[in-house]
C-alpha cells in the first residue's frame, strides 16, 4: 500500500520532481553529457574521477538585477566614468528565457575632453573544482548593439585561465552600426564543434585543437569567463552615446556525472524519465483494468445469469479468445496499429477479460439458485432488478480483487511491448528505457540506468498483487474462517 | 456418461475451437492495411500495376470471399502455408525447425520449475507462517512481479558480461557457420552452454507461480480428514506430506500444466528475443518488419494450435485422474 501511494505521487508530481523534458532530444544548452554517471556513485566509488557539471554564471538569463552583482565589471582606463554596467528588466534574448539583460551603457557629454579606447569588461572568475579534466564545455552569449554614431566597437568573448597563456578568444569583426537582431557567436564556443577550433590560439598544439576541453581545464584552478567591449571614441566635442545588451551569458562545463540516475545516449536525465515512467505506467494499468473487469464482468453476468444459448455462445467465444495466443497478438495489433498509450488500452480491454468473464459466470451460476435471488423472482422482480440488486451486489468482491491483479499485467504487458520496440515516441515508458538501454552498446554496463525501471515495474505490479491478495482475504468469506 | 464420451466431447469441441482460430486468423490478416502482392512487389522493387494485378488474379485474390475462406481452411489444415515473401522458402518447411527450437527452450525449464516449485510449494505449506514460508512466498511473488525480458537482461549483464560464464546470444557460435563442429560432444556441450541463460530465465518466470499454486493446493487438501488419518497411524511426516497430502493436491497442478503452457510460450516469445534466439518468437519479429503475412499466420496458427492441444490433453487428464469428476 505504502509503495503504491508512493508511486501516485510521484506520478501526480512528476512535472514538480523534475524540471526536465523525458523525451526531447534537443534541448540547447543540453542539461548534461550523455551517458553520464550519477552524482552519488563518487560515493560508492571513491577511487573514481567523477565529476559533476559547472555552471560558471550563476543567472545567465539575467531574469533578476541580483546576477549583474555576482559578476565583475571593470573598465581601462580605470577612472573612465563614462561606461556603466545596467540592469534592463524589459528586453531579453528572444530564444533564451524571458525578459532581463544586463547591458553596457556608453555615455559621454559632448564638453568633456575625456575621449579615446575605452575598454569594458563583463567577466566572471570561477573555480574549476576537480584535478582531470571535464567532457565538454559550452559557452554562450547573445548581444544586441544600439549605436546611433556608428562608432568603431569591438566584442570578443573570453576564456582563459587566470595568469596564463591558455585562452580561447572570439573575436567579432568591428561593429559600426546598430545591429538588426540579436547577434550569438557562430560557430558556437562549444568544444565538442568542431570549427570553434577556429578561436583557439595554436601555441599550444595539436591537442588543443584536437581536445580543447581536456587542455583547457587541466587542474584545478581559476578561470575566468567574460565579454570584452572596446569602444573606439574618437568623436571630440560631440555626445556619444552607444548600449549593448547581453543576455544568455552563459558557461557550462560538462562532468561525467549527473542527478540522481545519470544520463542516456540522447542527454536525457534518467531520473526524470523513471518519473514520467510512472505516469504512464498507472493510468494504461488502472483504465485498462477497469475497462477489461467491465467487460467481463458484463459478459459474466449476462452468460451466467441468462443462461442458454446466450450462454453457450458467449462461453465458447471466451474459449476462443483464451486459446488464441496474445503474445504475437499483441505484437501484430501494436505494429499495425500506431503504438500509443491508448491502443494498447483498448487492446487490454478487449482482450483481457476472458479470465473474470467465467470467473462471474460461475459465481452467477450458483448465485441464481440461491434463496435470496429465488424470492426476489418469487416478489416479481425483473431480469434487470435481479441482477442489479441481488447478483452484482455478490460479486463485488471479485471485482475489486480482480481490479487489483489485472493491472500487474497491463503494466508488464506495456512494459514488455515498449521493450520490442512498440511504443509512442511522445511518451517516455519503463519498458522504452529498457529499449534504450538495449539500444546503446555501453548500456548494459550502466547498470543505475537498467535496474531502475525493472524495480519499479516489480514494485508496482507487487504492490497491486498484494492488494488484491489483501481484498481477497477481507471480501471472501470462505477465506476468513479458514484462518 | 462415461469417459469415452467425454473425450468423444472434447475432440469434437477441440476441432470446432481449431475452426474457429483458423477463422479469426483469416479475419485479422484480412483487415491487415498493406496488400500482400503489393508488398511483394514492393521488397523486388519492380512495382508495376499490371503485374500486380496478375499476381492478385494468380493468388486468387480476387475470388469471392467464401471461396478465399474455404481455401485458406484447406490450407491451413494441409500445412501449406505459403511462401515466405522475405526468403521465398516454404513456410512449412521453416516453422517446423522454429517450433523445435522453440519447444527446446520451453520444455526442459517448464519440467525442472514445475518439480521445483510443487516441492518448494508443498514444503512451504507445511511450514505454513515460519520463515522458510515467508521467503519462498515473498521470493515467489518478487520474481513473478518481474518483467521476463528484465530478468533475461539481468542474466546476460551478471553471466555473460561480467563473469563471461555463459554466451549471451544466438544458439551456437558464428564460426559454426563456416566449419561446423566434428565433435558430437563439443557441439552438443556448446549448445548447452548457449540455452542455460534463457532457460534459467523461464525457469525462473514460471517456478514462482508454481510455488504459490502447489502451496494453495496443499494448504487446501493439509487439513483434510485422510491426512489427519495418516498422522494418527504414526506415518513419517515427510510420508504424510508427500504421498497423502500432496497426491489429492496435484489435481489442480496437473491441469494446470497444460494451461500454463500457453503462458510459458509467450514468455519464450520475449525470451528469444533478448537471446537472438532463432525460434518461433524472435521470428515473429523478423516477419513483423518486412510485413511478412505467410509467416505471421503460420506462427499464430501453430502457437494457438500448441496451447489447444495442450488445453486437449489436460482436460483428458483431468477426465482420468480425477475419479469425482463428472463428465461434461
Amino acid at each position: 500500500m505504502a509503495i503504491m501511494i508512493l508511486f501516485v505521487v510521484i506520478a501526480l508530481g512528476a512535472p514538480i520532481l523534475s524540471p526536465y523534458s523525458p523525451t526531447s532530444t534537443i534541448v540547447t544548452p543540453k542539461i548534461a553529457y550523455k551517458l553520464s554517471k550519477p552524482i552519488w556513485y563518487k560515493y560508492l566509488f571513491p577511487g573514481e574521477n567523477i565529476s559533476e557539471n559547472v555552471d560558471a554564471i550563476p543567472d545567465p538569463h539575467f531574469d533578476t538585477g541580483i546576477a549583474i552583482g555576482e559578476l565583475k565589471f571593470d573598465t581601462t582606463p580605470i577612472s573612465q566614468d563614462s561606461v556603466q554596467l545596467e540592469f534592463i528588466s524589459n528586453i531579453g534574448y528572444p530564444e533564451g528565457s524571458g525578459p532581463g539583460c544586463s547591458a553596457i551603457v556608453f555615455k559621454r557629454e559632448a564638453d568633456t575632453t575625456n575621449y579615446g579606447e575605452v575598454k569594458a569588461n563583463l567577466s566572471k572568475v570561477f573555480n574549476y573544482p576537480y584535478s582531470f579534466p571535464p567532457r565538454q564545455f559550452l559557452g554562450l552569449v547573445a548581444f544586441s548593439i544600439d549605436n546611433p554614431q556608428n562608432m568603431s566597437i569591438r566584442i570578443n568573448l573570453v576564456l582563459e585561465k587566470v595568469g596564463s597563456e591558455r585562452r580561447i578568444v572570439w573575436t567579432n569583426e568591428k561593429f559600426i552600426s546598430t545591429t538588426a537582431k540579436w547577434i550569438v557567436p557562430d560557430p558556437p564556443v562549444d568544444s565538442a564543434v568542431s570549427r570553434t577550433k577556429k578561436y583557439l590560439s595554436d601555441t599550444f598544439g595539436p591537442e588543443w585543437l584536437e581536445k580543447p576541453a581536456a587542455t583547457m581545464f587541466q587542474e584545478s584552478a581559476d578561470y575566468k569567463y567574460g565579454v570584452e567591449v572596446t569602444f573606439n571614441d574618437t568623436y571630440p566635442g560631440e555626445k556619444v552615446e552607444a548600449t549593448i545588451l547581453i543576455d544568455d551569458f552563459f558557461l557550462r562545463i560538462y562532468g561525467n556525472s549527473f542527478g540522481l540516475l545519470g544520463t542516456d545516449h540522447y542527454n536525457r536525465d534518467i531520473f526524470t524519465q523513471l518519473i514520467y515512467g510512472t505516469q504512464i505506467s498507472l493510468t494504461l494499468g488502472i483504465l485498462s483494468a477497469i475497462f477489461s473487469t467491465i467487460i467481463g464482468l458484463t459478459i459474466g453476468l449476462a452468460a451466467g445469469y441468462i443462461g442458454g444459448f446466450f450462454d453457450q455462445v458467449l462461453m465458447r467465444f471466451t474459449d476462443l479468445l483464451l486459446v488464441i495466443p496474445d503474445t504475437p497478438l499483441y505484437i501484430i495489433l501494436m505494429a499495425t496499429l500506431s503504438p500509443s498509450m491508448w491502443t494498447l488500452i483498448l487492446l487490454i480491454s478487449v482482450l483481457g477479460w476472458t479470465g473474470f468473464a467465467r470467473l462471474v459466470r460461475a459465481q452467477a451460476l450458483s448465485l441464481k439458485e440461491r434463496p435470496f435471488v429465488e424470492a426476489a423472482k418469487a416478489v416479481g422482480g425483473g431480469k434487470i432488478h435481479v441482477i442489479f440488486r441481488h447478483i452484482l451486489p455478490n460479486v463485488m468482491n471479485l471485482v475489486y480483487v480482480t481490479l487489483a491483479t489485472s493491472v500487474p499485467y497491463a503494466i508488464t504487458s506495456e512494459a514488455w511491448l515498449s521493450w520490442l520496440g512498440l511504443y509512442d515516441p511522445n511518451t517516455m515508458t519503463w519498458g522504452r528505457m529498457l529499449y534504450d538501454v538495449q539500444g546503446e552498446a555501453s548500456g548494459m554496463w550502466m547498470w543505475w540506468w537498467v535496474i531502475p525501471p525493472g524495480l519499479c515495474i516489480a514494485a508496482i505490479s507487487l504492490a497491486f498483487i498484494l492488494l488484491g491478495y489483501a481484498l481477497d482475504e477481507v471480501l471472501n468469506p470462505k477465506l476468513r474462517e479458514r484462518r | 456418461m462415461g469417459l469415452k464420451t467425454y473425450i468423444l466431447k472434447r475432440v469434437i469441441y477441440t476441432i470446432i475451437l481449431i475452426f474457429a482460430v483458423i477463422s479469426v486468423n483469416f479475419i485479422i490478416f484480412m483487415m491487415m492495411p498493406q496488400d500482400p502482392a503489393e508488398l511483394l512487389m514492393s521488397s523486388k522493387r519492380i512495382g508495376v500495376g499490371d503485374v500486380i494485378e496478375s499476381l492478385r488474379e494468380q493468388w486468387g485474390f480476387n475470388d469471392p470471399l467464401h471461396v478465399r475462406y474455404i481455401r485458406y481452411v484447406v490450407n491451413m489444415i494441409t500445412g501449406r502455408f505459403g511462401y515466405s515473401y522475405r526468403t521465398q522458402k516454404p513456410v512449412a518447411l521453416e516453422v517446423g525447425e522454429r517450433l523445435q527450437n522453440t519447444l527446446i527452450l520451453v520444455i526442459p525449464p517448464e519440467i525442472v520449475s514445475v518439480i521445483v516449485g510443487v516441492v518448494l510449494g508443498t514444503v512451504a505449506a507445511q511450514k505454513r507462517g515460519k520463515w522458510f514460508d515467508n521467503l519462498s512466498v515473498t521470493s515467489s511473488l518478487a520474481i513473478y512481479s518481474l518483467p521476463v525480458f528484465w530478468i533475461a537482461m539481468m542474466l546476460v549483464i551478471i553471466f555473460s558480461f561480467n563473469l563471461q560464464w555463459f554466451p549471451s546470444s544466438h544458439t551456437y557460435p558464428d564460426f559454426w557457420l563456416l566449419n561446423p563442429p566434428t565433435d558430437i560432444f563439443e557441439a552438443f556441450g556448446t549448445r548447452l552452454t548457449h540455452l542455460i541463460l534463457p532457460w534459467t530465465t523461464l525457469f525462473l518466470i514460471s517456478c514462482g507461480a508454481w510455488v504459490l499454486l502447489a502451496r494453495a493446493s496443499v494448504l487446501e487438501a493439509i487439513t483434510e480428514d485422510y491426512v489427519i488419518t495418516a498422522r494418527a497411524k504414526g506415518l513419517k511426516e515427510r510420508t504424510v506430506l508427500f504421498r497423502h497430502t500432496l497426491r489429492n493436491a496435484m489435481l489442480p497442478i496437473i491441469t494446470d500444466i497444460a494451461i500454463t503452457f500457453g503462458f510459458t510460450l509467450s514468455g519464450a516469445i520475449v525470451t528469444e528475443q533478448v537471446f537472438v534466439y532463432p525460434g518461433l518468437g524472435w521470428w515473429i519479429w523478423k516477419a513483423i518488419e518486412v510485413s511478412d503475412y505467410p509467416v505471421l499466420q503460420a506462427i499464430f496458427f501453430v502457437i494457438a494450435l500448441c496451447v489447444i492441444i495442450a488445453n486437449f490433453i489436460a482436460d483428458l487428464m483431468y477426465g482420468i485422474i480425477d475419479p469425482r469428476i463428472k463428465y461434461g
